[in-house]
Parts: structure tokens; sequence; C-alpha cells
């Protein structure tokens, strides 16, 4: 198509192709114009343009909806260009999913909602999709509990806004997804993972987190703490017959490991220190070999008939001074340090993920089916997780009026052994806790080839008789999980006119999962001699919710008015069964099945159900382009509440005014500019079965009869709805033809009448009462700032930052109680307390006199004071800066993400110091000279006694004070290196290279343990700000290619 | 067609809305849980429950004292310092919500007029509380238990008061079991299969065992509790013989292994401890190699101790006793927790006769006390392997000897009926525990090389749970000042204990 050309004998054609930055697709359609004039084309069908150009010094300037305008210079000895347009972030037409899955203008909304492109969280894809939003979103906490493969995430809004559950709502494509938590405890187990692993992030096409009650607030009772809205792939997009294919292949290496000290081997009192003690008091002279094999360290059977060698630490002699010990591995063996022998325990985990798609898009509407593998082999030995995920989405014009879509996605979880974590007492199955802190000359090696087999005295092949068996023959005892799921939905529009459309839908999310734990009959000779043939547990899940909602849409304008809107009902029904059968011991050892108990054959039963109905109205007018009203309303009834609180009414409303355009104000400084302003409550309901009195059985049943006590949580009967009141104002502004845009906002959330179990006094009669607590506030900014320093023809860099600090206060409780504990782990708890920030951290500190001195007793060893306030896990602010760097086919894609403030309590610091594995238990010669407390004794003396290094670092990793870490990082958290290969337009290939989690930029300087301040255990608030002996994350590096036609 | 449309959306919703709620209260019934359940089964629950917080004592201040149990682990020793460091008063809810559970039992049990239940539930609910109160002392009592009615933070009350309603408690269920009522007490519950008239012996007997308690710091109520009983046996009779036993028997299946045996003996954790040894060893006593074994190494029986300790690196796993597995292992179970034992009666009595807080003299207080040691010897020689229980012969044979014939002067026979007591109330805990604080026969020694030093006695009492201080600090912080003004567990003598020149 030519349109006004002049044919000068100085004329010329200038030819190209365009494609999309995006997905490296040809764009057709696009207009090419000579900057200045009129005079252009549009490409054609296979995004070519040709034009005539006439002067030396002309611009060609290239457009198309949705993407950046660019514009290139055209040089004399050049002829041909081709282009690539970028998307628009900062479009003025840009769209976001809302509530009820309505696409808006985010310039329409009284309300900040952020989102993610599908892209963006497929190319460096993590295996929790949780984690593929960190950084990404202002105001989103994210909890990369552990380096467990398939482990879970916690993701939370705005901050902790509920004592026991913040976690928001998850909505894929209008229905409600579970996203149920592993609500794993300080002391832990294996990590079944978070509900929302089964969402394959490369089938998404966007992620909306909605942050605020006002944008939520239609959701209804679980929307209080937001809604992470996922909008899967469509077929419509792909114009016609689509393939996509995307293959990756990534590496989990070099594990963020503690520093260990390689000075000191296992044992007790071998250092110098003991050494030169035993000669001077009892007048011996022996010689270090001498005292280190009679006093330090000597194996024998690794039961307690050596000396030292059931439960070595490492506060044996010293490593690499030629001395020769009896150990695990024979007799007198070289006592060498093996400063590898904790990192050479974990492998190089390897993830390989493929995907592929086909769809098609024409008058019938569309479709699109998806296939996705993700397989996961573990940094543990015998660790992995597979998952396969089959999606399949339609939408078919039945009629010019009718329209039916549906959603369906099928997922197979499947892993053979997801390994426990975490420090708790005989923890026969987690390798974690047998390896993290064993003595520092364990050779790793024979452990692996011998896990098997026993030692000439019947007992397991170990270097001791430690809390955990041989980490191999632990990695051997599984937890295995196989989890069916489907979840999707069925909606049917009628276009009732123009104006009015009905909508059905009936959706629903529905998992099956066996769990299996299994323990050999020979761990049982390692850890206890109780002689058990073995022990198994299978347990049963079953979670279904179905919601069905009916909702009647609307769309009208009446001359400079608009309104739209919806009015609906849902009803939503949730079950839960869990069902168990275990066995205690085994007749024939190691035969897993029921029939095969020994004693009393193991049974539990659960179910649970509740409905919740409700209706609801949300209207939206808007007056010309700038000002913008939203008003919503929602009542519930919910089966759980007594009968007298069981329906509960709440509304929103908010207002926007697009100031720049209501004054006519805009220009290319300045050239947007909207306020916005709303409030919204939320009302939110509590779990089956909190407000009926029962009894519980004791354990199993009595010589055949089941035997009974009353709970220790006493039930409420008169439980009130909980509310949430929310107010958000801010503001949006784009400057300099909207290079730069910001976004501000404010938000003040109160949380009332909070369902809590808390502990009371136990003298109360109950050790938890259910009651209606008092008030949790979060205030808070978010500042998301999106620029575009340069582009141009071949180069672009945006920078996108999110930035948030929310300001956390327990107002109140529940009458006089003084402290809400939601976990407690060797006497350091977790608390709220009124007037403080959630997450008060609890727990002993050195005793001190009036003038601050540090009290010791008479001996010289530490006194302490109970529940001391000592920190609080909640962070100043978290944010995360993404650099985008684009030239030519190539981008390069940085995120780096932060946490400041927060602190967490490191049980590392409690086993890692006692244990004497650690650095800091053997610095500064500490072990040859000992230690003198800088301190009083409890008679009012200085102190002057001298102690071992041993008993020194026993009193200081006893002290629950110094676990007390200041959790901030920044840490490099995404990087893509991607190259578009030059393709005939049909098709296109990419290539990226891709890595997470690659390197923690910076640590505070209380963390000199080495320890990765990101932490915790499940995805429940009963493992938050506890690390201990978790399963440390590692570096991900690998290269994804995805092709497609 | 939209009126038609409209009207359908409208009846949509009622429907939804008012329609369903209806079944609403069926769903939120707890399909998993019994919202009633038989008075028998409750009480076989609160007993089990109580049983394995307070009787499976794990407890290593109370293990440490008593000095029953040894230390098996070498590796324990160059650092002591922490050995009263983990102490934590875990049983303290556990009193309280069993102490729920009994009275919700009197409470159903009164209503229907089942007066034996509401007795076995009033004994039971004073042993408890007995227990409790001499581990911790000062408790919340009066306004205990009143959670429901909004009460969550009780003042405490002293220890008498308590003492007093323990008192009250085993009297009011003394003179409904002496009314001769028929109602079952079930065959559910643990020490007797429901027999009433043994709930009755149980009953008068820890009568006796609180008259003893309190017989230094109030000797008239003692008295007239010695007397109340003593002069009606037909009314208030007292333990026969043996098998008036009160004890709970764990299957020791993997479903039920608590028990002290468990924990102490099964799993080969401690050996016998060097006071117990020692004592066995110098009587001469033939309970010893009933209930220890020899050691490994050398087949001599030693000891070992954390109390008064010097580390002897000598010793090890092989040169040490460990418990006789044939006493335990009665009937193929982990062996009982004792609540009750027939020889305590026979010292008990014996006490009161020397004492003359009950008339009978001298001669009375012998044939207690012989009465004492014979029921001991044959309680303690029950073995599984069907060896010969102590005859009688050994036992007079025992009697004659001078450290334990009645002989002496009246101090040295008390110390002796004392020194007996303890040695059968091996493999209890809670009583010898208390008993040794009373009359400090044995020694209850500290522990060397604790930061706790300068102490010349063991513990005073358990220090009170951390939580009351987080939950219910006005009315605790006067007890916790004085129990950290006193080193933790030695924060202030009992009530009851009358003990002077201990700290």
């Amino acid at each position: 198509m030519l349109f006004n050309i002049n044919l000068f004998s100085q004329s010329r054609a200038v030819t190209g192709t365009v494609t999309s930055a995006e997905d490296g697709s040809t764009l057709i359609g696009v207009t090419v114009v000579i900057k200045g004039t009129t005079s252009g084309v549009t490409t054609d069908a296979d995004g070519e343009y040709n034009l005539m150009v006439t002067s030396e010094n002309t611009t060609l300037v290239f457009s198309f909806i949705g993407l950046k305008t660019k514009e290139i210079a055209v040089t004399a000895n050049k002829n041909s260009y081709d282009v690539i347009l970028e998307p628009s972030d900062l479009n003025l037409d840009e769209f976001v999913v809302t509530a009820m899955g309505i696409s808006r203008k985010k310039e329409t909304l009284g309300y900040s909602v952020q989102d993610v492109s599908g892209d963006e969280l497929a190319e460096v894809k993590p295996t929790n999709i949780v984690n593929g939003l960190s950084g990404k979103i202002a105001g989103v906490q994210i909890t990369n509990a552990t380096g467990a493969p398939g482990g879970a995430s916690r993701i939370v809004i705005r901050g902790n806004g509920s004592f026991t559950d913040s976690e928001p709502l998850w909505v894929v494509d209008g229905t409600p997804f579970i996203n149920f938590s592993a609500d794993n405890g300080p002391m832990s187990g294996a990590d079944f993972g978070n509900g929302a692993l089964d969402i394959d992030p490369s089938n998404i096409e966007s992620i909306s987190v909605l942050k605020g009650a006002n944008a939520a607030a239609l959701y209804g009772s679980r929307a209080a703490n937001g809604v992470i809205l996922v909008t899967t792939k469509r077929g419509k997009a792909s114009k016609g017959f689509g393939v996509e294919v995307s293959s990756a292949i990534t590496f989990d290496a070099y594990p963020y490991l503690p520093d260990y000290q390689n000075e000191y081997g296992g044992g007790s009192t071998g250092s110098e220190y003991y050494w030169n003690q035993h000669n001077a008091e009892n007048g011996t002279n022996l010689s270090y070999q001498q005292y280190a094999e009679q006093y330090g360290y000597n194996f024998v059977d690794g039961q307690g008939a050596g000396v030292n060698d059931a439960t070595p630490s490492s506060w044996g002699p010293r490593l690499d001074a030629g001395l020769m010990l009896d150990q695990f591995t024979g007799e007198n063996q070289p006592w060498v340090s093996r400063p590898n022998n904790v990192r050479d325990f974990y492998e190089t985990g390897i993830t390989t993920d493929n995907s592929i798609s086909v769809s098609n898009a024409g008058e019938f509407g569309s479709v699109r089916a998806f296939f996705n593998d993700n397989n996961v082999v573990g940094t543990l030995p015998n660790t992995d997780y597979r998952k396969h995920t089959f999606g399949f989405n339609s939408d078919v014009n039945l009629h010019e009026r009718l329209k039916l879509s549906t959603n369906l996605n099928y997922v197979i979880n499947k892993s053979d052994n997801l390994p426990a974590q975490g420090y708790y007492g005989d923890a026969p199955n987690s390798p974690q806790t047998g390896v993290t802190f064993m003595p520092r000359q364990v050779d790793i090696k024979p452990l692996e080839e011998n896990w098997n087999s026993v030692n000439e005295f019947g007992y397991p092949y170990n270097f001791g008789r430690g809390e955990s068996p041989n980490p191999y023959l632990a990695a051997r005892n599984t937890n295995s999980r196989v989890r069916n799921r489907i979840y999707g939905n069925v909606v049917l529009d009628f276009k009732l006119t123009d104006w009015l459309t009905i909508r059905g839908r009936a959706g629903t999310d529905q998992y099956n999962e066996n769990r299996k734990t299994r323990i050999l009959e020979l761990t049982y000779r390692a850890t206890d001699g109780s002689g058990l043939n073995g022990t198994f547990n299978d347990q049963n899940l079953m979670g279904e919710e179905t919601n069905f909602d009916f909702m009647a849409m609307f769309d009208k304008s009446l001359g400079d008015f608009r309104v739209d809107g919806t009015m609906g009902a849902n009803m939503m029904t949730a079950k839960r069964m869990n069902n168990s059968i275990f066995a205690n011991d085994l007749v024939v050892p190691n035969l897993f099945t029921i029939s095969n108990a020994k004693g009393v054959q193991g049974v539990t039963q659960f179910e649970s159900e509740k409905q919740i109905h409700g209706i609801y109205g949300a209207v939206n007018a808007s007056y010309r382009d700038y000002l913008y009203l939203s008003l919503t309303a929602r009542n519930d009834w919910s089966s759980t509440l007594p009968a007298n609180e069981r329906s509960y009414f709440y509304p929103s409303f908010s207002l926007g005014l697009v100031f720049t355009e209501a004054l006519d104000i805009s220009s290319d400084f300045f050239t947007f500019g909207k306020i916005r302003g709303g409030w919204a409550s939320v009302g939110r309901d509590t779990s089956p079965y909190s407000i009926q009195p029962t009894y519980q059985p004791l354990g199993s049943p009595w010589e055949g009869n089941g035997i009974f006590t009353l709970p220790g949580t006493l039930p409420n009967q008169l439980l009130k709805p909980e509310l949430s009141k929310s107010i958000e104002i801010g503001g949006n502004f784009k400057f300099f033809n909207n290079r730069i845009g910001l976004d501000i906002s404010y938000y003040n959330v109160r949380n009332t009448n909070q369902i809590l179990n808390v502990a009371v006094s136990q003298a109360s009669g109950y050790n938890q009462v259910a009651i209606n607590a008092g008030e949790i506030q979060n205030t808070g900014v978010e500042i998301i700032l999106n620029t575009t320093p340069i582009q141009n023809n071949d180069f672009s860099w945006d920078v996108d930052i999110n930035w948030a600090k929310n300001n956390n206060s327990v107002n109140s409780l529940f009458g006089d109680l003084e402290t809400y504990r939601m976990s407690s782990m060797w006497g350091a708890n977790i608390e709220a307390r009124p007037g403080q920030a959630f997450g008060t951290i609890i727990g002993n500190s050195y005793l001190r006199d009036d003038s601050g001195n540090i009290v010791v007793s008479n001996s010289g060893r530490i006194r302490r004071e109970n529940n001391q306030e000592l920190g609080n896990i909640t962070p100043d602010w978290i944010g995360g800066i993404t650099n985008t760097f684009r030239y030519k086919n190539m981008s390069l894609r940085v995120l780096v993400d932060a946490k400041m403030g927060g602190d967490f309590v490191a049980g590392s610091i409690r086993w890692g110091g006692s244990g004497g594995a650690l650095a800091f238990t053997a610095e500064d010669n500490l072990r040859e000279t000992g230690h003198i407390w800088d301190a009083v004794t409890v008679d009012g003396e200085p102190n002057t006694n001298r102690i071992s290094a041993q008993q020194y670092i026993s009193d200081y990793s006893r002290t629950v004070q110094n676990w007390v870490v200041d959790g901030s990082y920044v840490k490099l958290r995404e990087v893509s290196l991607g190259y578009r290969f030059r393709t005939p337009a049909s098709y296109s290939v990419r290539l990226s290279l891709i890595g997470r989690n690659l390197s923690i930029l910076y640590r505070h300087k209380e963390n000199r343990y080495g320890l990765d301040p990101e932490t915790g255990s499940g995805s429940g608030i009963a493992g938050l700000g506890y690390e201990q002996m978790q399963i440390p994350s590692a570096r991900n590096i690998g290269a994804r290619v995805t092709f497609s036609f | 067609m939209k009126n038609i449309v409209y009207k359908i959306v409208f009846v949509s919703l009622i429907y939804v809305v008012s329609a369903c709620v209806d079944n609403f209260d069926e769903m939120n019934t707890n399909p998993n849980l019994p919202t009633a359940v038989p008075l028998e089964n409750h009480l076989a629950g609160t007993i089990v429950s109580f049983d394995g917080s307070f009787m499976a004592i794990s407890n290593s201040a109370i293990t440490i004292s008593t000095n029953y149990i040894g230390d098996r682990w070498r590796s324990h020793q160059p650092d002591v310092s922490n050995t009263y460091e983990n102490i934590q008063s875990v049983g303290w809810g556990g009193y309280y919500t069993n102490m729920v559970d009994a009275n919700d039992i009197i409470t159903k049990a009164t209503a229907a007029e089942r007066y034996n239940m509401v007795a076995a539930a009033l004994t039971f609910r004073a042993e408890m509380t007995q227990i409790a109160t001499d581990l911790w002392g000062e408790m919340p009592y009066s306004e205990a238990l009143q959670a429901s009615e909004g009460m969550l933070r009780p003042a405490y009350d002293d220890q008498e008061f308590i003492y007093n309603e323990i008192i009250s408690d085993l009297k009011t269920a003394a003179d409904y079991f002496k009314e001769g009522h028929s109602d079952p007490i079930g065959s559910v519950e643990p020490f007797y299969s429901g027999d009433v008239n043994k709930w009755q012996k149980l009953c008068n007997s820890l009568r006796l065992r609180v008259a003893a308690r309190i017989s230094y710091v109030n000797e008239p109520l003692a008295r007239e509790i010695i007397k109340a009983v003593l002069d009606n046996p037909g009314d208030y009779p007292v333990s026969e013989g043996i098998d008036d036993k009160a004890e709970v028997t764990y299957a020791g299946d993997n479903t039920w292994q608590i028990g002290f045996w468990y924990w102490n003996n099964l799993l080969g954790h401690s050996g016998g401890g060097t006071r117990l040894v020692n004592m066995l060893k110098d009587y001469d006593d033939p309970r010893l190699e009933r209930i220890l074994s020899p050691a490994e190494s050398d087949g001599e029986f030693r000891g070992t101790s954390r109390i008064g300790r010097d580390p002897d690196p000598a010793l090890t796993t092989e040169s040490i006793s460990y418990w006789n597995k044939n006493y335990y292992l009665v009937n193929g179970t982990t062996g009982p927790n004792i609540h009750y034992r027939h020889s305590e009666l026979g010292f008990l009595k014996a006490e009161f006769f020397l004492r003359g807080l009950y008339p009978g003299g001298d001669a009375a207080a012998q044939q207690a006390y012989e009465e004492g040691v014979y029921s001991s010897m044959k309680e303690l020689s029950i073995m599984v392997d069907g060896s010969q229980q102590i005859s009688d012969a050994e036992i007079s044979a025992y009697l004659v000897n001078d450290a334990t014939s009645w002989s002496g002067t009246d101090e040295e026979k008390l110390d002796k009926i004392w020194n007996q007591k303890y040695l059968a109330m091996t493999f209890m805990a809670n009583e010898p525990w208390a008993e040794m604080r009373r009359t400090d026969t044995p020694l209850s020694l500290p522990e060397l090389g604790s930061f706790y030093d300068g102490h010349n006695r063991g513990p005073f009492r358990l220090p009170y749970p951390n939580d009351e201080a987080l939950m219910n600090s006005e009315n605790s912080k006067e007890f916790f000042d004085r129990q950290f003004e006193g080193d933790f567990l030695w924060g202030g003598q009992l009530w009851w204990d009358t003990r002077t020149g201990v700290n």
C-alpha cells in the first residue's frame, strides 16, 4: 500500500521486517511513516515493509497499538532496517484483570493492582510459582522456605494481617484455588509444599495481585488478605493454528551453607586447653596423642563404649596435628579435617522442564491444550519432585449471544522422597539433621558406601549414635507423595442485550493425595536400639472446593456517564478428609503393609465440611475519562459461625480522578496524573467445628476401649465473624511521555475480631481458648517506579522498582491477655504483644546487674533471665529492582530483591554452636586459651574464672539472645540473557541462559555465621522466623529454548 | 424477555441465600469427635492421661534428687552446669486439664446420682492435686478451671488452702463410699477395673498419706484424720494386701509405651542410681538382684549418679548396673506406673504409732514396720521368669540385721522406717521425693558442679512453667520472684516442709 509517492531521482526504497520483542513474531499492520509527513505504509502479512524515501535526513516512525513507538534514522548507505517493537509498559490503555476476572483499564481503578506477565514467570521458571513473584510486586513478601525439592513458599501481601493465616486467596480463571500451606512448625519434618505448586508457570498469561480489600472485597471472606488472580493462556492469542515448545534444563549447585570450622574434630574435652589442664591438675605428662585417645575421642562401637563416641560433637582433639585415632572407618586413622564433608553430601540438583502447547482460533472461538513435564532431582541424595500438568481451555461461540468457556487443569504431582528437615529429636528420615553439624573429621564417602551395613557390634555403620542415623540411611527412609488434582470451571455467558450479560459458572478444585512415610528396620538399630522392625504411616488426604456463581453483568453509557457492574450470588462448599493408617512396629521387617503391623493397627480419621453462601454487587460509574467511582457490597452466610452471627455484610467504595484530564493540564513533561482513594471492609469466618465442645480420644484404645478426655482448647459458642477494614489512597503519575511512571499507595488496614485459639494460663483449665481477638493494624507505603532511561533504535534500558514499607502493630489482644504466642522453639517464642509489631521474639538473655554487667555464677558460668524481648521478625522494608536491557535480538533481565530489617531465630547457632561445628566456636585460639566472661559473679566480684571454649560456647549458644540475627539481605534473584534467532517470519526460536538465587549480595554484619537469612519452615505461620537445619537453598543456573510457530 | 431474566436472577439469589442455610447447624456438627462419652471411659481417660504426664517421670529434678536412677552417659561429664537448666514444668497444664475432666465427671455423675463414680473421681482429683501441689507449692486452685466463665488469669492459693481441699475431697469420697451405693465405676479404669471396694480402700489409704504429710505442720488435723480412719475400719477400710495396689500398666505394644519402665529401663537410657544400689548392698537386701542386674564387665552391682559426683572416668557403659528386665516385663508389658503400694501403709502406721499420732506404741509400730518391709519384699520380687519370690525366711533374716531390724532409739527407728519406705517406693517418683523433703531421710542432695552452687539439699520444688510469667504475670509474679531469688529450683520450702538448716 503506497500513498503519496514522489518520484525524485534521489529517491530509494527502504525495506525491512518488523517483529515483536515480546515473542519474536512478525507484526502485521505496523504503521511506518516518514517523520514530519503523512507519507507511509503498513507492514504486510510477513511483517515486511517497503517504503520510498527521498531526502538524506529522513526518520521513520514505527507505531502499533499496544507497542512502544520507535523512530529510526535512515542513513545514506543503508537501505534495510529491521525493527523490533517493545511492548508499551506505560501505555495509557493498559488493562489488568480485576475481581471476577473482569479486565479493566488500570487508569479507571480506585485501588492498586499490579501484574506480572506470564512470559516473565515462564522464562526463569521457579518450581514454585510463588517464588516467581519475589521482588516483582510492591508490598508482596515471599518467604522461600527451603531448598527442598517442591518445598513450600509463603506469600503475604501488605504485611501479616492475621495471627493465623495471612496468605491471600488464589483464583485461577475465575475460580478459587486451594493454596493449602505446609504448616510445618520450627521443628519441621517433611515439607510437602503448598498448593500453588500445582499451577504451572509456563501456562500463565498473567498474574494480577489485588492487594487491598477494595480490590478484593467481591471475593468475600477469604479475600481479606488480598487475592492472587491467575489467568492461564488461551487459544485466541494464536490467530489460527499455533504450536509452542519450550524446554529448559537447570542445575542446583553450591548450596548456601553456614561457615564451618576445620580445626577440631569430634569428641569432647579434646582441645589443647583441656590437655594442658589435665596434665597440670593431675601432675601427668601425657602427650597430646595420649591425652586425645584417652580423654578426647576414640571410637569403639559408636554407642558409648569408646571415648565420647556415642554422640560426638566437634569438641574433640585438634585436626591436622598428626594425631592417629580410632575412628568409625578403622583403627589408628589419621585425624584430619575434611572441610567439604557437608558440602559433598549435596549433589547437583537437576531440573528439566518441557512444555508443549497447541492452539487454534477462528470463527468458532478458540481452543488450547497444554502439557508440561517438570522433573526435579533434589540436591539431597534420593530426593525428587515430578509434576505433570495437562491443561485445556476453550472459548466456543455457541450462538452469537451464547459463549461457552471451559478451563480444565489436571496435575499429577509425584515424589518418591521429600526429605524431612529441621531438628526434631529422633529424626530417622532427616538426612539434614544428621549431616548439618556432624563432626568435622567425618569422611562422608564411607557413609555413602556402607549405609546399608552394620558394624561388628551389630550397630548400623555410622560415625556415632546421633539424633539421626547415617544421613545416607536417613535418605532411604522416605516420605513419598502422589497427588492427583483437577481444577477448572465451565462458564456460560448469555448476552442478553448489548449492555447486559448473564453468566453462570461452575468451578471446582479437588485433589487426592497419598503420603507414605517409611522407616527401615536398620534405623531402629541405629537410633535407640528399640529393635523395631520398621514403621510406616500411610496418609490419604482429600480436599475439595466447589464454587457456583450466578451473575448478571451490565455496561451502559449515557452521554458523558458510563455505568457498569455485576450482581451475583456464590455458593462455596469446602470439604477436607484426612485418613491414615500406620504401624509403630512390623512383624516382617521392612514390609510396609498394615496386615504386617505388630501390635495395634493404627488408624486415624478426620473429615470436615463448610459452606459459605454469598450475594454481591459491584457498580463502577465514570464521568468522561477522568472520574471513576466504584461501589461493592457483599453479604456472606457461613456455616462455621454461631447461628446469630452467621450472616455478615461488608461494603467498599473507591474513587479515582485523572486530574491531568479533568483540568486539561497534560503535557510532554507531566503526561498523566491520577489520584485515588477508597475504603473497604471484609468479613471473615472461621474453620469448621470451632464452636462446639467435644471430647477427644486419648491415643489408641485402652485394652480395647476408647478412652476420652476433654480437649485442651475451649471452644467458644459466642464467636463473631472477623472484620477487616481498610483505607487506601494513592496516585499514578507519568512524566516525559510515559518514560517515567510512578505509582504510590498508602494503606491502613485494621483487622478486628480475629478468631484465634489463644494460649492462656493453663490454670484456667485449658491450654487454649477460642476468642475473637483485638486488633492488628498494618499501615504502609508502596512505591512502583517504571522508567526507561534509554530507548533508541537498537538499545533500550528499562528500570522497574518496587518498594514497600509496612508498619505492623498489634493494637490489642483480648481482655487482659498479655501475649499471643504463635510458635516456640527451644525457648525462643515468636509472639504478638499488644503495642508491638507482630512477631516479637521472646527468650532468655544474659542476666545483668543494675550497672548492666553480665552476671555469672561463682564458677564463671553464665546466668540468664527469661522472657526478654530480643527482636522482631517484621522487616523494615522490602523491594526489588529489575533492569531490562535490550539490544537488537538480545535481552538481559536482572532482578535484585531485598529485605531490610526483620530478625530471625537461628537454630544453627544453638546446635552448630553447642556442637562445635561452626567457625565461631574455634576462632581466636579459643580452644587453646579458653575464655573469661567479662562479667561480675553473683557475689558481686569481678569474674576471673577461665572456662574452656566448650563451656563458653555452651553458655553462649544456649542463650536465646545470641540466636536472634538481623535477617536483612540483598539477593541476585533472577538473571536471564535471551537471544532470539533470526528466522523466517512463520516461526521463532528463542534461547535464554537463566539463573535464580545466584548470590546473596548483602547480609547484615550480625549474620556472621554464613546463614541464608531468607528462611522459614513450611508456608504456615508456625515456622515463620525460624532457621534450623532446613535443606539449604542452592544457586540455580541453566538454559531454556522456546520454539513457536 | 428482560422481566423473565430479572425474575430468574432474583429468585435464584433468594434460593441460594435462604433455602440452603437451614442445614448449617448440622453441617457444623463435628463428625469426628463425640459430644458426650460414657463416664467410665472418661474416668479411664483422665487417669491414663494424668498418669502419662506425672507418673512416667522423666523430670531430671526429681530423678536427680531421688537418685533411684543413674546416668548412663559419660559424655555428659565435662559440663554439668546445665543439669537443672532444661527442667520444665510440662505437667502443669496436664494437671489442670485433667482437673477439668474430673470436675466434668463429678458434675455429670452427681446429676445421674452415680455416687460411687463421684467418689472415685473425687479420690483421683485429690491424688492429682496432692501430687501437683507437692511439686509446685502455691498454685491457682479456687479461681482455677474457670476459663469458660472468662477467668483466664486465676489467682494463686497457698498450699494449706489446697491441702484442706484435698482433705475435704477425700473425706467426701470416703463418705460416699461408706454409704454403699451400687452404681458401677466401670471396668475400663486401669486401677481396679471398677472394683468399688478397692477404690474405697485407696481413698482411705490416701487420707493417711495426706495426714502424714501435714503431720509436722498441722499435727492436730493429722491426728484427726488418722483417728477418723483408723478408728472406723468398717466405715473407712484401708489397703489390706499387696493386691490393693493402684497401678497403671501399659500394654507396651507400641501403642501404649508410656511408663516409667519404658523411658528409664527398656531403652537402656539409664541404670540404677548410686544411692539405691548402695543402700541395697549395705543392707544385704534380697531385693537388690530382683531390681537390678550386675554390670556386664565384672558382675558387680554399681550405681551411677549425678549428685555429689566426682566424675569417674573408669565407669563405662559396661561397668554399671542396669535394671533387671525380668522384674518389669510382667506379662509382656512395659511395666506399671505405681500410684499406691500396700507397703506404704505399714510405714505410715509405723510412723503414726512411733510418734504417738495414734495410740499403739512401740509394739504396734514394730508390727507395722515389719508388715511394710514384708509387703515391699513381696511387691518387688514378682518376676516375669517365674523365679521365686523373696521367701519369708529371707525376710525374717533381713529383719534381724542391725541395719534393718526394729532397734535403736526412736529417732533411729524413724530413720529406718523412712529408709525402708524409700526402698519400697523404688520406681515411684513424686511420693518418695515429697517424703524426702518432709523427712530429710534419706538426704536429697544437690548436684555438684551445677551453676546453682552452694546448696546442701536437692531442689525444693519444681519451677513454675514459664507460660505463667507470660500469661498470668501479675498473679504469678510474687512466686516467680521467690523462685529466682532461691536459685530457680530452691525457691522456698513448701508449706509442709519443716526441715531446718537446708538451702
